[in-house]
């Protein structure tokens, strides 16, 4: 009687441990469940946001490219294009029977083509990726700012900080929205003088380019939701977030137009 | 012989599930499953026959059956590891419980009686190939939809039934020795209980199997 009542007991003992075994191991699996379910959607959000990057980084390298395209047609058509065509209707009027004005016209017309030369090369020259990347972003704003020199503008570099090489997508995409800042200002702005500041703190770089026309229209300069109206100024406001920046337009008519550009270095 | 136990029918279950889903489980490490569990539903069945109706011990049967259990999940995990050292863990655990088997049968337990020792030690080191497998799992960097994937659950069962078996395991020699588990009815309570676990898991990832083949 005693040795079933004990054989019983250590029964019970033997089958309650064995279920508090199987609840810890069943714990150890939910846990583990759990876990690797959190791990999983974080993964899935990650390359998400990642995948959001690259379309937003090729959405904009195509814009960039259209921009790239609209620009070389526009250099060509205005100015290479004019500088060959009136040096080709220099060389068609040429009258041999008029030495002074003969060599007088083939002077013209040489300086014409290399005129065009000239721009073909500066042309290219900003538009080359490789060599933006090679040079670094505050020599390629020098560079674009002397062209604007050229044409007759006064224009101004100033850095402060130390300098810091960024990625090249990152520097590249920065450049271009400097560069589409400064056509803007030949296009619209009827400014004399342009000021770009270039400001280098341990976590930010500080890009501003400030010139003294007309300023923007206002209407121009509404924001839609979150972004601006203008597509120019939308395109520019979305590449600088894409980099993690922030990209803002301060204007009032008459007293010219400054756009500044912050961007966080560590997140370049 | 007839009704069979509860616990035959998840055996002959998890056996079906595999014949049925065959074309895609030939084509996955699990492939060894099919004859594994052809082998231990015979096993079952002739220990069964044995029993209840020739009357006679049936341990013999299940000291081979038993290691050749072991044997097989260790070598199922030894194939699913990633890590070297994990299967070097499971590379020493195959060569040491086989060569300890065939000594404990040999010279320490004997052929007719119930080998608690390989007991012990086999859900010992399941238990500790089943965590290293789970390790696996939360070091991974690419997540897998683990509730997907067939060694997730197979490793769940694997890990459940000898976590259980393990318990009585160690009481199992204590026991037997005070004939305070003889007709081995607690051992058997214990036992076919966890094969509905085990049994469960399995066939769950043979549907797993299937179900991934198809998005393949």
């Amino acid at each position: 009687m005693y040795r079933e009542e004990s054989a019983e007991s250590l029964r019970q003992i033997i089958i309650g441990g064995t279920l508090a075994f199987l609840v810890l191991a069943g714990f150890v699996i939910f846990f583990l469940v759990m876990y690797l379910n959190r791990k999983r959607k974080h993964y899935i959000e990650k390359e998400k946001m990642r995948s959001a990057y690259q379309e937003e980084l090729l959405r904009t390298q195509l814009e960039i490219q259209e921009q790239t395209l609209k620009t070389i047609s526009e250099e060509i058509h205005d100015n290479i294009g004019q500088a060959l065509s009136l040096a080709k209707l220099k060389l068609n009027t040429l009258k041999y029977d008029q030495p002074d004005l003969l060599v007088e016209k083939i002077n013209d017309s040489r300086e014409l083509v290399s005129k065009a030369i000239r721009d073909l090369r500066d042309l290219s020259r900003s538009l080359n990726t490789d060599s933006i990347a090679s040079m670094g972003l505050v020599r390629a704003i020098e560079l674009e700012l002397e062209l604007f020199r050229k044409s007759g503008f006064e224009t101004t570099l100033y850095t402060e900080g130390e300098i810091r090489k960024m990625e090249p997508q990152q520097e590249l995409i920065l450049f271009r929205i400097v560069q589409e800042s400064l056509n803007n200002i030949i296009k619209h702005a009827e400014a004399r003088t342009i000021r770009v500041t270039a400001l280098y703190t341990a976590t930010e770089l500080d890009v501003q380019v400030e010139d003294d026309g007309k300023g923007a229209d206002p209407e121009q300069l509404d924001m839609e939701g979150n972004s601006f109206k203008s597509l120019g100024l939308r395109n520019m406001y979305n590449r600088a977030r894409m980099i993690g920046g922030t990209f803002t337009i301060h204007s009032v008519p008459g007293n010219g137009t400054i756009i500044k550009l912050n961007i966080p270095i560590n997140k370049i | 012989m007839f009704p069979l136990s509860i616990h035959t029918y998840f055996e002959i279950a998890a056996l079906l599930a595999a014949i049925i889903f065959w074309p895609k489980l030939k084509l996955t490490k699990l492939r060894w499953l099919l004859p594994f569990l052809l082998f231990m539903l015979s096993v079952e069945m002739a220990g069964r026959y044995m029993r209840t109706v020739q009357h006679v011990s049936n341990a013999w049967l299940y000291n081979i059956s038993v290691p050749i259990e072991f044997l097989f999940y260790g070598f199922i995990f030894y194939h699913h590891y990633t890590r070297k050292s994990f299967m070097l863990i499971a590379e020493y655990f195959l060569i040491l419980f086989a060569i300890f088997s065939v000594g404990n049968i040999l010279f320490i337990q004997g052929f007719y009686k119930f080998n608690t020792n390989i007991l012990k030690l086999g859900s010992f080191f399941m238990i500790i190939l089943s965590c290293l497998y789970f390790t696996e799992l939360l070091t991974k960097e690419e997540p897998v939809n683990f509730l997907k994937e067939p060694m997730f659950w197979l490793t769940a069962g694997v890990f459940l039934f000898n976590t259980g078996e393990f318990f009585y395991s160690l009481f199992s020699d204590y026991l037997i020795k005070n004939h305070l588990d003889r007709p081995r009815k607690i051992f058997s309570e214990i036992n076919n209980k966890l094969i509905w676990v085990l049994y469960t898991c399995i066939v769950i990832s043979i549907l797993c199997t299937g179900k991934n083949r198809q998005r393949a």
